[in-house]
């Protein structure tokens, strides 16, 4: 295992990618270049939870958020006309920019309190928990919530389907 | 808080792939030509001058496709850790139960195919 | 071997994989790049590459060169910081995408359980620079080919996954050494013999996900133009050509280490065997962009959502009896 001080040199490294993402992801005139903070930002939470001894968990947030959320937030911004030239480019009102980071602030603050005052033990001694482990847990006690995933494919498609294909054929 | 070297390497191997992309890009910015036209900087559009931006809006249709692979996606991807443990549980029990997840996927698959979610519309209109 | 300068035995690992991966893409950029021109050639009934050097060996070499002679232009009223990072965003991830792949009993960069889906969850960047490099240039072809590579490898991204989970269900690993070692010397001992409907739409999926004939909508340069990489000029559209051939080889890996028994062979099992079958796959690669015309854009995506996507999840439920009896 690589020396404490890499890790936090690699921590670090982490955290200064994420808050520069972020920082794109909200300063950015222009909405792709935003999706493009965005991804960073996700790219380096998956780095996180390989911190955390949790590659698992990181590399689905890869597949699931770089590969597959930011590309369909990509199709939604192709439906707007966002780039600093084009229509929907304005700023925020003063208002409703402090109104939106007090919003986003808290959370943030509730969650390091909790961090802070009530950590539980397994912060600081990471335990890699094995993917078998996972699909143990899925199959046994969590059954029911693994069923129930596979019914999120139907609504999520019936949703589609009452978004765009009814009103298509009313026409 | 542990660093492993499996993350370790990923990172080496991620920034080099990075060095490897913009090495020859340093390599053509000192020995490539500099030719200076303002044709040469015009988008191509098969020689004409450009129409309008190309920055326009596009079709929902890309986005449902999208939405449909992102709800796929989530629910196939569960499939995988169960895949590692599958073989260790006792009898049919396992099996029935993925049985239960899949033929809900497939019959989900097979009513939106009849409600005509997957085709293609031959004409868009707006 | 003990590593010089007191560096730790597994950074030391990790650096000579990456001196060797840097070596093996780089060389068998040109490698590729000659074959596939060799191919079309003699498909062609026409010799292909003949004047730089012996048999035209050479040709690769001049191109690169003639590619890095090339001037970088960034097209008028493009996104020119998003225009050059998409290239790199899209070679980038190559080096991870080579860390879990079994090339030997021994010569596997990194040894994991979690290897397969590392190789997934990697290749889906590439889909994303795509995007990046067709929106930036500002130019129609560009942005069509973007929407239309996303499109497909969205489309085709499910039916890969299930195709793959039937092999993980078999072995119940996602180490691919495992899933190697699993399989025996004999070709009617390898996977293929027990999945070939998983092995076939693995395939399908590995064509269309690298964007290759059949399936080249992307870049179809006879309705395009080049697609996504219409403004690149120069090293621009030689390091997404890089990567393209790079991924080539990582699907093509992944299959024979999935389906055709890895570095097993009938006499002396390592390296050569693995490189023989990945090679032999990328000449069928090959082989097919010369045979089949281009499917049409809803013949794409109605071939991996109406077909290709049931059969998957069929087969999945087939491998799941069959690992139960």
């Amino acid at each position: 295992m690589p020396s404490q001080s890499l890790a936090y040199a690699v921590l670090f490294g982490h955290v200064a990618f994420i808050v520069v993402g972020a920082l794109m992801t909200v300063l950015s005139q222009n909405l792709v270049r935003a999706l493009v903070g965005l991804i960073m930002t996700l790219f380096g939470v998956a780095g996180l939870f390989f911190l955390m001894s949790a590659p698992f968990i990181g590399l689905m947030q890869i597949l699931i958020y770089v590969g597959a959320v930011s590309i369909l937030i990509f199709f939604a911004i192709m439906l707007t006309q966002s780039w600093s030239s084009g229509d929907e480019a304005q700023g925020p009102s003063r208002k409703r920019a402090v109104l939106a980071s007090l919003t986003a602030l808290a959370p943030a603050l509730f969650l390091g309190l909790t961090i802070i005052f009530k950590s539980p033990p397994s912060l600081l001694v990471a335990e890699e928990t094995e993917v078998s482990a996972l699909g143990r847990f899925l199959l046994e006690p969590y059954i029911l919530p693994f069923e129930l995933i596979s019914l999120l494919l139907t609504v999520a498609m019936a949703g589609a389907v009452i978004l765009g294909f009814e009103r298509r054929k009313q026409r | 808080m542990s660093l492993s070297w499996l993350h370790m390497s990923i990172i080496i191997f991620f920034i080099s792939g990075a060095l490897f992309a913009a090495a020859p890009f340093i390599a053509s910015m000192l020995l490539a030509t500099r030719a200076k036209s303002p044709a040469l900087y015009s988008p191509y559009e098969c020689g004409m001058d450009p129409y309008g931006s190309a920055w326009t809006k596009f079709g929902i249709n890309y986005y449902f496709y999208a939405l449909l692979f992102l709800a796929f996606d989530v629910d196939v991807l569960f499939l995988f850790p169960v895949a590692t443990a599958y073989a260790d549980g006792a009898g049919l029990v396992p099996f029935v139960k993925l049985f239960i997840f899949i033929v809900i996927l497939l019959a989900s698959v097979i009513f939106f195919w009849k409600k005509g979610v997957f085709t293609w519309p031959k004409r868009i209109r707006f | 071997m003990n590593p010089p300068f007191g560096i730790p035995p597994e950074l030391f690992t990790i650096l000579l994989a990456l001196g060797l991966l840097a070596g093996f893409v780089g060389l068998n950029g040109l490698v590729l790049v000659y074959l596939e021109r060799k191919v079309a050639g003699h498909i062609q009934r026409r010799p292909g590459p003949f004047e730089v050097g012996p048999h035209g060996i050479l040709q690769p070499l001049a191109d690169a060169l003639k590619l890095v002679g090339k001037q970088l232009i960034t097209p008028r009223g493009a996104d020119k910081w998003l225009f050059w990072t998409a290239p790199i965003i899209s070679f980038a991830p190559v080096f991870v995408l080579f860390l879990p792949i079994p090339f030997g009993p021994v010569l596997t960069a990194m040894e994991m359980d979690l290897g397969l889906l590392l190789i997934l969850a990697f290749a889906g960047i590439n889909v994303l620079a795509l995007c990046l490099a067709g929106w930036s240039s500002e130019n129609k072809w560009s942005l069509l080919g973007a929407a239309r590579a996303v499109a497909q490898s969205v489309a085709y991204e499910i039916p890969l996954l299930l195709a793959v989970l039937a092999i993980a269900f078999q072995f119940g690993s996602l180490n691919l050494s495992t899933i190697v070692s699993g399989q025996g010397a004999w070709p009617w001992q390898w996977n293929i013999m027990v999945q070939p409907v998983a092995f076939f739409i693995y395939f399908v999926c590995a064509l269309a996900e690298t964007n290759r004939a059949p399936f080249d909508l992307p870049e179809a340069e006879s309705e395009l133009t080049a697609g996504f990489h219409t403004e690149y000029s120069g090293m621009g559209f030689g390091i997404f050509f890089l990567a393209e051939y790079a991924n080539m080889i990582v699907v093509c890996a992944v299959a024979t280490a999935l389906f055709l028994g890895g570095w097993n062979g009938p006499a002396a099992p390592g390296v050569w065997w693995f490189l023989v079958k990945v090679y032999l796959l990328l000449l069928v690669m090959m082989w097919f962009r010369w045979t089949y015309p281009r499917v049409r854009f809803d013949q794409l995506l109605n071939l991996s959502w109406k077909w290709l996507l049931p059969l998957a999840l069929i087969n999945l439920l087939v491998t799941l009896v069959l690992v139960k009896i």
